[in-house]
């Protein structure tokens, strides 16, 4: 059947569809008005007062975003930090994740209990999880120092909580061992989609086991990559419990991350206009780091 | 099946009942009623859960037009909650407030106008002073004391006896002090001199202060009724209140621990014996006396540099009456009883240190010198007035922790007060 034979049915099925199709999706576009534009107005509103929690604000325009980068230095610093947690913390995860399902995909009853092991403690909290860390390293009731002292040793567990690296180490520690069961799941799954007789053509054509896994699996799993470093990295740049927590921004609120110190600056300065702006800032950070790796990761996938 | 069935109708007739007094209860509210009582909402931060659920229940027993509905949200929620509900009209009829927190809120003209009427209180002039400042702003009151907290200095006297000082005489001078937490340090590893939780800046302000304001310097230059001051970081009293400390760190008698605790620790090991001195307020006594441990400790005024100098923090809640509480008379009803001789005696009877100084000897200091020490603690007690004081002082990222942490376990005072003095003026010009 040709398509000019029947224009005017055609015309209005897709009419009638379309109407469907906005009725469809109408609860969604409500919620997101509700819940993300209107928020994000009024944040953007908010941003240009100086907005405490109560009294009236006042209208002061850009001064919220000139002061946050010109005699605010701990946001800038804060998001200096907050990126080098993220540099740091995102291979380890990445790598781990991959070697941890690389490992639990093999077959055998072992690997469905290691599984359940490995992502167990995805499902605890971040603030019981730094509760519990903090426990662990506490010198004088955690099980670090019982273990050491029951040798004879006296390890200078404060200095784990007071200076800079040391409080990093802990924190990452922690954020691996709670977050890298879950990116095992993710990666476990893009793994799976890799067909069999791909790595068997590839083991007969002679390729070893790292040729296979960096020219056969990683590039047939580039979405789930994809998805798990979009979630990893933006996961990573809002950080805020495990500092707030472990670390408590010690030495010199050198260890606090943006979002730590947009928490800090509106609840406890009750500056809601500042943390609005700090939150605009953070945003639009989130946004150009997203899109610089979707345009890179997908970039790299058009050339193959 | 019939079972399925009759849950099944069991709970949508259930739901019927929930929906009709809803709907009922909505309608007593927006009618006003003159039947039945006025229910008063009353907010508290988690602290006051024990003693405000008991004084609900005594105030309901006795009162049939009034009944009082306490509200518990959790400490580190309260302001914002209470900000949020006020700033929204959805405020509560009546608000229990950690006083550090009166003058942002009066300032912010969230609490009814009580001048009057707190004057015609037959006990206005004994309402404890420092806390009944902490709810004027241009000379109009706002807020009235409702509980008290004074820090004080907890010694354990079997331990003072082991290190060669005397039990009965508790430290008098800055140097006694350090001198005694020293001395107690050296006793062995298990055995440590003084404790405070300085990575909290509630914590460090309630036993920090104490010690500048004996001596003569202060935290804040306070001035007539100025709701935000500058900081006083750079008194010479503040850098020798932190280098007596930074010694004690130095000597073994501050406990390393100390720089680490956000005040979950705030009794460092005290109650297993372990420990010196810890100072600590009322809420503490009473922690002691339901637990009592396997030693004598006494309980004194935290010292100055000279013999006979006091201080104290003077910590504890206060009640205001939200704008836009739809009953304020009921509510200043429940002020006046709350603050009257019945709620107070009750609060006493349960540790609490009375707001009034005509009661304190009569139902507190009679319980025992320890109790005589705390009130005498409320009788020289003061608090930092500002609408900053969170920022400046409580803020576990603010400039107070930030010189416990730098000056006195680090090793530059002179910096470190600079660093925070600098801090401060910067939340100071800020303030809005």
């Amino acid at each position: 059947m040709s398509v000019d034979a029947v224009p005017i049915r055609r015309s209005r099925r897709r009419r009638s569809d379309s109407w469907i199709g906005v009725a469809s999706i109408s609860p969604a576009i409500l919620l997101i008005t509700v819940l993300f534009v209107v928020p994000l107005v009024l944040m953007l509103w908010m941003s240009l007062n100086n907005w405490s929690f109560l009294g009236k604000p006042t209208f002061i325009g850009l001064e919220n975003y000139v002061r946050a980068f010109t005699t605010d230095t701990t946001f800038v610093n804060s998001i200096v930090f907050t990126l080098v947690y993220t540099v740091i913390i995102t291979p380890i995860l990445f790598v781990g994740g991959l070697a941890l399902a690389l490992f639990v995909k093999r077959p055998g009853k072992a690997s469905g209990l290691f599984r359940t092991i490995f992502f167990t403690p995805y499902v605890v909290g971040f603030a019981a999880a730094s509760f519990l860390w903090l426990w662990f390293v506490n010198d004088s009731v955690g099980p670090i120092s019982a273990a050491t002292s029951a040798f004879g040793i006296d390890l200078d567990q404060t200095s784990w909580l007071v200076e800079k690296w040391p409080g990093l180490v802990v924190v990452i520690t922690m954020v691996t061992w709670k977050v890298i069961g879950f990116q095992m799941i993710l990666l476990l799954s893009g793994l799976q989609g890799v067909p069999e007789e791909l790595l068997e053509a590839a083991a007969i054509d002679g390729a070893g086991w790292f040729r296979r896994l960096f020219s056969v699996i990683l590039p047939l799993m580039k979405p789930t990559v994809i998805m798990v470093l979009v979630f990893s990295i933006s996961g990573s740049l809002l950080a805020f419990e495990q500092f707030f927590l472990i670390t408590t921004g010690r030495p010199n609120n050198e260890t606090i991350t943006a979002v730590y110190w947009i928490y800090n600056v509106s609840f406890t300065k009750f500056e809601l206009g500042y943390g609005a702006a700090l939150s605009v800032v953070m945003l639009v950070l989130l946004l150009v780091v997203t899109a610089i790796q979707l345009k890179f990761l997908k970039g790299r996938s058009d050339e193959d | 099946m019939l079972r399925i069935n009759r849950t099944r109708l069991s709970s949508s007739v259930a739901l019927g009942i929930a929906a009709v007094s809803v709907l009922g209860l909505s309608a007593c509210a927006t009618e006003e009623s003159a039947s039945g009582p006025v229910e008063l909402t009353v907010w508290s931060r988690s602290d006051g859960e024990l003693y405000l659920t008991a004084l609900a229940e005594e105030y309901n027993k006795t009162h049939e037009d009034i009944q009082v509905k306490p509200v518990i949200i959790p400490n580190h929620d309260y302001q914002s909650k209470l900000g949020n509900a006020i700033g929204s009209g959805d405020a509560p009829d009546v608000a229990a407030l950690d006083d550090v927190l009166a003058p942002y809120f009066a300032s912010k003209g969230a609490f009814v106008d009580i001048t009057d009427r707190v004057g015609e209180l037959p006990y206005s002039d004994d309402l404890n002073e420092a806390q009944q400042s902490q709810g004027v702003v241009d000379g109009k009151t706002y807020t009235v004391p409702f509980t008290s907290d004074n820090s004080v200095m907890f010694y354990n006297k079997n331990l003072f006896a082991q290190a060669g000082l005397d039990p009965e005489k508790a430290p008098e001078t800055w140097q006694e002090f350090a001198d005694a937490a020293n001395a107690i340090g050296k006793l062995g590893p298990d055995y440590t001199g003084y404790h405070f939780s300085a990575g909290c800046g509630g914590c460090t302000v309630f036993t920090f202060a104490p010690l500048v304001w004996a001596a003569g310097g202060d935290i804040l230059a306070s001035g007539e009724n100025e709701s935000n001051p500058p900081a006083t970081f750079d008194d010479p009293i503040v850098a020798e209140a932190v280098e007596l400390l930074n010694g004690m760190y130095l000597n073994g008698g501050l406990t390393t621990q100390s720089q680490v605790d956000d005040g979950s620790n705030y009794g460092g090991s005290f109650e297993s014996g372990q420990l010196g001195i810890v100072f600590s307020g009322s809420f503490y006594l009473t922690q002691l006396g339901t637990t009592p441990p396997d030693f004598d400790f006494g309980v004194a005024p935290i010292p100055g540099k000279t013999a006979g100098d006091i201080a104290s923090f003077a910590g504890g809640d206060v009640l205001g009456i939200p704008e836009g509480s739809g009953h304020v008379d009921e509510a200043w009803e429940f002020l006046t009883w709350a603050t009257g001789d019945e709620a107070q005696t009750a609060l006493a009877e349960q540790g609490i240190t009375p707001v009034r100084t005509d009661l304190l000897e009569s139902v507190y200091s009679s319980k025992g010198p320890q109790f005589a020490a705390l009130s005498e603690a409320a009788m020289n007690g003061k608090v930092p007035y500002s609408i900053q004081e969170l920022a400046l002082f409580n803020d576990a990222n603010g400039p107070l922790v930030g010189l416990m942490q730098n000056g006195v376990f680090g090793d530059d005072v002179p910096a470190a007060i600079d660093a925070a003095q600098k801090t401060a003026d910067g939340i100071v010009a800020n303030a809005g």
